[in-house]
């Protein structure tokens, strides 16, 4: 019984999370042999896993490399920082 | 207390404060919120330090940390909503059925991305990217960012947003059906493959 697009995007969903059964790894492969589609739809589902890999240096430079923290965000901070240091250590 | 010893808070935030909140606006998009994970991390770390010891690079143990609390204000965020009937998990499709015609197959056809970091402004996917995600239902946009982009694994997922796996997967299948879709609808037509 041949997958369907819809069961088969499913499957490569959830192969990200949990691995297929023997059975349906091989109805996603006969299934992806024979679809462009799906074989796109794949491509972008690794696209999405690469967000995360890419790195932290990656990530922040990428989405907002113009982006900074304000004096006064950086002075509320200081303040924070400076109350916790004056409380007395934690037991 | 050695003389070093009130400076690392001010050295931290002089170092890594830019980065720091850099990478928590781009899970939060937010920087109220990115400014409050960036104060929550640095505020651990002042009570870490003396187990931190060097072993990993300064801004590599920040960033480990400034993960946690990410992960921590998108929890208290996600106990806030109601937690969504679940019953309407029990099949994975929802409304993405309608992305599929009768027969299973795809009702409007999956586009070609190529690289999309190539293809587009790294400034202008992130937007497309953003503009989704805020657009998204809120508890998919939270799960796809702490697995996709802090990349947390599922199992860590289940235990801290107290959620099972079968429901992790279905609500990860939709929120990339959803980003997918979305950004799709939003590509530049000229950049369109």
């Amino acid at each position: 019984m041949m997958l369907s697009c819809k069961e088969t995007s499913w499957l490569l969903s959830r192969s990200r999370e949990q691995p297929l059964t023997w059975s349906e790894r091989l109805g996603v492969r006969v299934h992806l042999w024979l679809c462009a589609q799906c074989r796109r739809f794949r491509r972008q589902l690794d696209w999405f896993d690469r967000l995360s890999r890419r790195g932290e240096a990656d990530l922040s430079d990428w989405v907002a490399a113009d982006l900074a923290l304000s004096e006064s965000a950086r002075e509320r901070i200081r303040t924070a920082v400076a109350v916790r240091r004056s409380e007395p250590p934690a037991a | 207390m050695d003389a070093t010893d009130g400076l690392e808070p001010e050295q931290w935030l002089r170092r890594h404060g830019d980065y720091l909140y850099r990478y928590a606006y781009a899970a939060l998009r937010d920087e109220r919120r990115a400014e409050d994970a960036v104060q929550d991390c640095l505020l651990s770390a002042l009570r870490a330090r003396e187990a931190y010891a060097g072993r990993a690079g300064e801004r590599t143990w920040l960033t480990a940390i400034l993960k946690h609390k990410i992960v921590d204000i998108i929890r208290a965020e996600s106990r806030e909503q109601a937690t969504a009937d679940l019953d309407e998990l029990a099949e994975p499709y929802g409304e993405f059925e309608a992305c599929f015609d009768a027969t299973g197959h795809w009702s409007v056809p999956v586009a070609d991305w190529g690289d999309p970091e190539r293809s587009l402004e790294k400034t202008q996917f992130w937007r497309i990217l953003r503009h989704c995600l805020d657009n998204m239902p809120n508890r998919l946009a939270q799960l796809f960012t702490l697995r996709e982009i802090v990349g947390r694994d599922s199992e860590a997922i289940c235990q801290e947003m107290a959620i099972s796996p079968t429901n992790l997967w279905t609500l990860l299948y939709r929120g990339r059906m959803s980003l997918r879709r979305c950004l799709e609808q939003n590509w530049p037509e000229s950049e369109a493959a």
